[in-house]
């Protein structure tokens, strides 16, 4: 009897088991069917990507931790700043790293790493998106749009990277650059080899002009890519590859199709505002959705470290006591200090990805460099006298005004990442720094093309991906040689 | 009948000779009849026996049982005296116990005096030393962090090499430290397949057992324990530089760079830019007290000079208080057990208590019919500030960071102590933005943060409440077929409280932050089982088969809320801050089916043959790879029951083993199992779903929601499988005077579950890929023996001692090497093989740094090393350094007995293996961070032109510190883990009581003595040799009472 019943139980509990151990399934997740199938989980995918921009990291919720100089997009442009002679971090405090060129020449370092996978993160997302959206059952008519705006990401992606671990465009679009990918990664995947300068661009290139005439204009948010924000980015991009009339244009595009002018008003609200007038695009934040310590102007704003990144007399005296940017105090250590960057307590503070100011710049600079001096000037002017009435045109024409622009560059872009350093590497230009930085171990000086302006390729890469090896490294000693491109195909 | 004329009465008491009790319930038997009684609960019997010939047996469990011809006596008192059969004792086995004897598997065993006789927060911590190929790594000294458990070896990588803890029958995924170890009646651990393979896919990293008490038939047994000690680290911090030195150091720092750079007054440079350096002037003054020529100027004296050691860690206390009561009638037996346990940490603050409770009660409802319970509840609560890794208020890495020249309390420009509005000191948190001052307000030194303040006034309290509840009801039917049903509900709470004070640290600009993170874990396990036993052939064939079937269920689920806002400071819960900065909720679920079964047979006690299958679906994988097949064969041989062993004389016991078998492991965590320490918290997350490609939720942008993809998945992924061979001897020599056993193994892990690299560049979210890559084998040789050397009744000395020799091997890999952060796996390698760069020294020219490099020729062969001085290029020529793992470890154990005084030592050792000691490395760095606190090894640095030393030059951008290995260091240590001495009043003064059965005096430390080559760092650091900023395990001494009523 016993016996009976127990054949039964068993059997029972067998019959149903396999179901039983099918339920659990993830919860707090979603699977890659359901982010495919509508145009909202695709956008829901993009609005993640552009999360990823700005908190890449910061899902590790630090709220005081180890690595606040590489929490998002904010910290790479910091990393650019301090890499110049305007700005510098001499004390020991978060930057420093960069600030000694420490960081660049360590394949292990959080820098040499973050950036590079930051950018390939980004780049395989899209292509993920980019290959599921193909297949996908969303109606064909909604697809360019989407498909551009994750090409304008790619190409974002690809020209971050490839400026920090290669020699600039202008010097020879045969010179090594690094991975391209096309294709999401699999389990079969295994690793690409650095491909030349110029495919890099071409495919940025191609990636951008796509987006730029396929993706709307309007925008819910002002953390989306919109075609004005494609149109800026590729002004950028043109006038890194030195191709002057097409950045003339697409900034001239970005600044008209933006729409909203020039508001010195906003440099007196401390950078944080995603809506502030001449923000064409940036990164929202709040106190539940920040990199806390991590935040860009951390190392700006004092309340947060200090000492704060300090500003060079040397620049801060290019400023008349009339210009609205001329926001610096003098700190006992005989540096500067800026104001620019404000912080939140509770975390909060937006931060700026690209201003209107800087099309009236790129198109000023490509003008200038075709020999268009007048309208160059005139843009020139219409910036200057909008953040110093008290100014007056300086006639320069030449290289006279190419210099001039390239100061308005350092004096209107600072500590946005963009212009001084940038600037000299783009432009493959020899430079040193002055006396003021105070520890005369970080006076250096650097000649065209240092091997100091690029970052080491991350020991981890080349030791995982057997498209590379040590001799894919690039230079780390003075007169030291780049590495090969390679040649296959894509 | 005149055998009626010779019948006569017998009758008498029967004690025990051990202890002097009464004991009921012995049976009393005329031999060869069917004549017999018991004892009733006095311990008195009365017989009747045919004749003085007459032998009358008396025997009773756990004692030897003795034969006496009654002849012409009519009172016959026994003592009964232990049963010295050590090798007839049962174990604990996978479903059900077996005699030693029969044994055909490799169990290690862990007894109730081990473990009573050391002061355990974490019953984990009781295998070291004690059992042969079990490591042990407790690696903190925050009471009721349990350790690292590696048995005979590591068995994965990217799975947890964590043992499966079963608890009274059942898996038990709690915290360790929720068992009270004072309700332990052993502890078994199951190491090779044959005695693991009932647990199938969760089994590989072996099994350990834990069964806790239950009474016997009898009067019952009171007993209290208490004891109350002393508690502090057992390894002293690291030697660290006097504040003056530190800043004749950095003046030097800053005196280099500007000679580096051609400064035709370095000494000058130096002296104007050594304040601001540093921040900080401990001589008071905004002027730098070292002048141009690197002396102290005259008249400086230090304003303060911390000491971050003595302000951080603490001596503590430790209280356990134990009551336990158990008995029973012949149909029932019951244990009741209630503990109370507090212990300080090393750390300031940080403690642990524990209230806990159990019942355990087995009853035999009809002859065929019996019934049990195994309840037990336990309430813990914890204050568990950070004590490792590199968060800016983790204490150790604060001591081993922040210099003596750093002030605790705000100081003025002068040095004198700044007060507030109401006369009390302000703690300084290195960055004090409107300060008025020029200098001792911004620290470059782990800002914003004041350890002491952060320990003193943020809390991180987790309360844990657990609950185990084990029913079973168990028929015997058909006279042959046992049927079994058990269920078990495991329940556990776990509320962490974490407040961080609105005044000083990471909180200070919201106004201070709450969190609270509440988890609930439901574990339930079903087991069905059928037993058939039966005797063929007179009795020489006894076979026994066992049919199971199980269900295990896991969840887990959480609630995670911060806050920010309070309005001051001291306010813990979420409702007195204002604002929602996060809320988080997860559920995470596993079910495994099972169906198992096991045969034995054995042929007159000497023939042993052993076989069982499991069969496990688990829903972590994909219904095509889920299923998973384990089986175990196994046999042993009683060599000492053949005459041609037995003739020998000498040996009294002799038994080989031998066995086959293939176990599971399914545990897959992210990033690798060696992160921290921790049977739950092994390290790294675990992958409930490692074989679906998913997004990520919670990618917002502001109230937009955003999804991200997760890492990449394999499909295909399944359980590793380990396949062991054992073979072993256990013996007894010598009137069993020496015993002990012999395993010799080899353990083959096929299917390991790597995280394979991946190319930064492929963009997957991690990096690396979790997939069943490559072959592992650990194979190594246990031997434990034991050795009564002196035996009788006033004293017994009993040594022993067990060494297990280990070794790690991958054996195939996809690819020919992988390397992850220090360590290179390739075939050939042991899983912890460092792979760093190589020191060279310092170049006695200029005080470089330098490591040793490739120099090729032409064709790109090495034709000699050479040095450099990049840290880049030495990384390109990383070297194989060695692996950190020991080649043997094991323990020493005595105990000694002399009347009523008894004394236990017990010392545990491992043998080779590395630590890479960043630890060290950090304090060794130079001038790189200024203010960073300095071993006085540093004093040794290079200084001018011709200096032969080890020790780098300081300067700012110098990276000497740099991982190599410099900072190896051989990890061999010993420690006496346990002595212990007591006192226990003789018989003859227990006896005059009419209430007292036991009592006994006892002192005993834990964790006296290390003896290890690098001052300041504990040897226990992690199994994969790398350090943490650890606290060091602490050292307690307790004296206490054992009362048995």
């Amino acid at each position: 009897m016993m016996n009976k019943l127990y054949i039964i139980l068993l059997s029972v509990a067998f019959l149903s088991c396999e179901e039983w151990v099918d339920e659990p399934q993830p919860e707090a997740e979603v699977g890659a069917a359901q982010v495919f199938s509508s145009v909202e989980g695709v956008e829901a995918f993009l609005t993640g990507t552009y999360r990823t921009i700005r908190g890449f990291n910061d899902e590790l919720v630090n709220t005081s931790g180890s690595n606040d100089d590489s929490e998002g997009f904010g910290s790479i442009m910091n990393t650019r700043t301090v890499k110049g002679n305007d700005f510098m971090q001499p004390a020991f405090q978060w930057m420093t790293f960069e600030y000694r060129y420490l960081a660049r020449g360590n394949p292990n370092s959080r820098k040499v790493n973050m950036i590079w996978n930051m950018s390939y993160e980004l780049i395989n997302s899209m292509n993920l998106l980019l290959s599921e959206l193909e297949n996908s059952p969303i109606n064909n008519a909604e697809k360019p749009s989407l498909e551009a705006e994750a090409r304008a990401i790619r190409a974002f992606a690809y020209f971050q990277s490839i400026r920090e671990y290669a020699l600039p465009y202008q010097a020879g679009r045969d010179n090594v650059g690094i991975p391209i990918y096309l294709e999401p990664a699999d389990v079969t995947s295994t690793g690409s080899p650095r491909r030349s300068v110029g495919a890099v661009y071409d495919l940025i290139l191609e990636d951008l002009t796509f987006a730029s005439e396929n993706i709307p204009e309007t925008r819910e948010f002002a953390w989306k890519i919109n075609k004005t924000v494609t149109d800026g980015i590729l002004a950028r991009v043109y006038l890194e590859m030195g191709l002057y009339g097409e950045a003339a244009q697409a900034a001239n595009q970005a600044r008209i199709g933006f729409g909203r002018s020039l508001s010195p008003g906003s440099y007196s609200d401390g950078f944080r505002d995603l809506d502030s007038p001449e923000w064409m695009w940036g990164m929202p934040f709040s106190n539940d959705q920040t990199a806390f310590f991590g935040m860009f102007a951390s190392f700006w704003d004092g309340t947060r470290y200090t000492p704060t990144i300090r500003a060079n007399p040397t620049f801060v005296e290019t400023f008349t006591d009339t210009d609205v940017r001329n926001l610096f105090t003098l700190a006992p250590d005989s540096l500067y200090v800026t104001s620019k960057f404000i912080a939140d307590p509770d975390f909060g503070e937006d931060v700026v990805l690209m201003r209107v100011a800087e099309m009236y710049l790129i198109e000023a600079e490509a003008l200038a460099r075709q020999g268009n001096d007048a309208p160059a000037a005139a843009l020139l002017f219409e910036l200057q006298s909008n953040r110093d009435p008290a100014v007056t045109a300086s006639g320069n024409t030449g290289q006279a005004l190419i210099d001039e622009i390239m100061l308005e560059r350092r004096k209107e872009l600072y500590a946005e990442g963009l212009a001084d350093f940038p600037d000299n590497r783009r432009l493959q230009q020899a430079w040193v720094r002055d006396d003021n930085h105070p520890n005369p171990a970080f006076r250096f000086s650097f000649v065209q093309n240092d091997y100091r302006h690029f970052f080491l390729i991350p020991q981890d890469e080349i030791d995982a991906n057997p498209a590379l090896t040590a001799a894919d490294q690039n230079p780390d000693s003075e007169g030291g040689t780049w590495p090969q491109p390679s040649s296959g195909g894509d | 009948m005149p055998v009626l004329a010779q019948e006569r009465s017998v009758s008498g008491t029967v004690t025990s000779q051990e202890s002097g009790e009464i004991l009921p319930g012995v049976n009393v038997i005329v031999k060869g009849t069917t004549l017999g009684t018991v004892t009733d609960i006095d311990g008195n019997y009365r017989l009747s026996v045919p004749s003085p010939e007459s032998v009358i047996e008396f025997s009773f469990i756990g004692f030897a049982s003795q034969e006496v011809t009654v002849g012409t006596q009519s009172t016959i008192n026994i003592t009964l005296g232990p049963d010295v059969r050590a090798l007839e004792e049962i174990v604990v086995v996978a479903y059900g116990t077996e005699s030693e004897r029969s044994l055909s598997s490799s169990v290690g065993r862990v007894d109730r005096e081990v473990i009573e006789n050391q002061q355990l927060v974490s019953v984990g911590t009781a295998l070291q030393g004690t059992v042969p190929g079990v490591n042990i790594v407790t690696g903190s000294g925050q009471p009721g962090v349990n350790p690292q458990i590696r048995i005979r070896g590591i068995s994965s990588i990217n799975s947890s090499a964590d043992p499966l803890i079963v608890l009274d029958g059942a898996v038990y995924n709690g915290d360790l430290n929720t068992v009270d170890p004072n309700d332990i009646e052993s502890i078994s651990v199951l190491k090779d397949a044959a005695a693991a393979a009932l647990y199938g896919a969760r089994a590989a990293s072996g099994v350990i057992l834990i069964n806790t008490k239950i009474g016997s038939a009898g009067e019952p047994i009171i007993n209290v324990r208490a004891s109350a000690g002393v508690s502090q680290r057992a390894v002293a911090e690291y030697p660290f530089i006097s504040a003056a030195q530190q800043m004749q150091l950095e003046w030097e720092t800053l005196f280099n760079d500007a000679r580096e750079s051609g400064d035709p007054n370095p000494g000058q440079f130096a002296t104007d830019n050594l304040i601001s350096r540093v921040g900080y002037n401990p001589y008071g003054g905004v002027n730098s007290p070292i002048g141009p020529d690197g002396q102290l100027l005259p008249g400086q004296r230090l304003q303060w000079e911390t000491d971050w050691e003595d302000a951080l860690l603490q001596q503590g206390s430790r209280q356990d208080i134990a009551l336990n009561m158990s008995g029973g009638s012949e149909k029932t037996r019951y244990y009741i057990g209630a503990s109370y346990l507090k212990q300080d940490g090393i750390v300031i603050n940080s403690d642990f208590e524990r209230f806990s409770g159990r019942l355990n009660l087995d009853t035999e409802l009809k002859s065929w019919l019996r019934a049990g319970l195994r309840q037990s509840i336990s309430n813990s609560t914890q204050n568990f500030p950070v004590q490792s890794g590199n968060s800016f208020s983790s204490n150790i890495q604060y001591i081993r960071t922040m210099s003596s020249i750093y002030p605790i309390y705000r100081r003025d420009v002068d040095g004198s102590l700044l007060l507030d509005s109401s006369g009390e000191r302000i703690f300084d948190s290195g960055q004090n933005p409107g300060a008025e001052q020029p200098i001792n307000v911004s620290r470059p030194v782990l800002q914003p943060s004041n350890a002491v303040a952060q320990t003193t006034l943020d809390q991180d309290f987790t309360e844990r409440f657990f609950s185990t509840t084990n029913a079973y009801l168990e028929a015997d039917f058909l006279k042959k077929f046992t049927a079994r049903t058990s269920f078990t509900l495991n329940k556990y709470f776990f509320d962490q409280r974490e407040y961080t004070n609105p005044d000083i640290g990471s909180a200070r600009t919201v106004d201070g932050r709450i969190g609270r993170d509440r988890e609930i874990t439901t574990e339930w396990t079903l087991t069905n089982s059928l037993n058939f036993t039966t005797q063929l052939g007179n009795g020489d064939h006894n076979l026994d088969i066992l049919l199971l079937q199980e269900a295990y269920s896991y969840r887990f689920n959480n609630l995670d809320v911060t806050k920010t806002g309070l309005p001051f400071g001291g306010l813990f819960q979420l409702s007195s801050a204002s604002t929602l900065e996060s809320t988080d909720g997860e559920q995470a679920q596993e079910r495994i089916g099972s169906l198992m079964m096991r045969a034995e047979y054995s042929f007159r006690s000497k023939y042993y043959l052993q076989g069982s299958l499991r069969r496990d679906i688990s829903s972590r994988f994909a219904p095509d790879s889920r299923e998973g097949i384990f089986y175990s064969i196994s046999g042993s041989w009683v060599l000492s029951d053949e005459a041609f062993i037995s003739d020998l004389g000498f040996v009294n016991f002799l038994k080989l083993r031998a066995s086959y078998g293939e176990v599971g492991n399914s545990f897959i965590v992210d990033g690798t199992n060696e992160a921290g320490v921790g049977v739950l918290n092994g390290g790294g997350e675990a992958v409930y779903f490692p074989a679906e490609n998913i997004f990520q939720t919670g990618f917002d942008q502001l109230a937009t929601a955003g999804v991200y993809p997760g890492a990449l998945r394999n499909a295909s992924i399944t359980w590793e499988t380990s396949a062991i061979t054992n073979i072993g001897v256990d013996f007894g020599l010598w009137q069993n005077k020496l015993t002990g056993n012999i395993d010799a193994y080899v353990k083959d892990t096929r299917g390991l579950i790597f995280a394979r690299p991946l190319a930064n560049s492929l963009g997957v979210v991690g990096n690396e890929i979790l997939e069943n890559v490559g072959d592992m084998q650990n194979r190594g040789i246990e031997i434990a023996l034991s050795w009564d050397v002196i035996n009788n009744s006033d004293f017994t000395w009993t040594l022993g001692g067990n060494i297990a020799f280990e070794r790690n091997e991958i054996t195939r890999l996809p690819q020919e090497e992988i390397l992850t952060g220090n360590y290179r796996r390739a075939e050939g390698a042991s899983v912890y093989d460092f792979y760093i760069r190589e020191w060279a020294g310092v170049n006695p020219d200029n005080g470089e740094p330098l490591w040793f490099i490739d120099s090729l020729d032409a064709q790109g062969n090495v034709v000699e090393r050479i040095t450099t001085n990049n840290v880049n290029e030495a990384q390109q020529n990383r070297i194989d350094a060695g692996t950190a793992l020991p080649w043997a470890r094991g323990g020493l154990n005595t105990q000694l007995r002399y009347k009523g005084i008894d004394l236990s030592i017990l010392f545990n050792y491992s043998l080779g293996g590395q630590i890479l000691d960043n630890d060290y490395g950090g304090l060794m760095e130079g001038g790189l961070r200024p203010g960073n606190q300095k071993h006085t090894d540093i004093l040794g640095r290079w200084q001018n032109p011709g200096d032969q030393t080890d020790v780098q030059v300081l300067n700012s951008s110098g990276q000497g510190a740099c991982t190599s290995t410099r900072f190896l260091v051989d990890a061999t240590y010993g420690r006496i883990r346990n002595v212990t001495l007591g006192y226990s009043l003789p018989q003859s003064v227990i006896g005059r009581t009419d209430f007292l059965k036991g009592f006994r005096v006892f002192v005993m430390g834990d964790n006296l003595l290390t003896f290890f080559s690098r001052d300041g760092l504990d040897p226990e650091q992690n199994v994969n040799g790398g350090t943490n900023d650890r606290s060091s395990i602490f050292r307690v001494i307790s004296g206490g009472i054992q009362i048995k009523l």
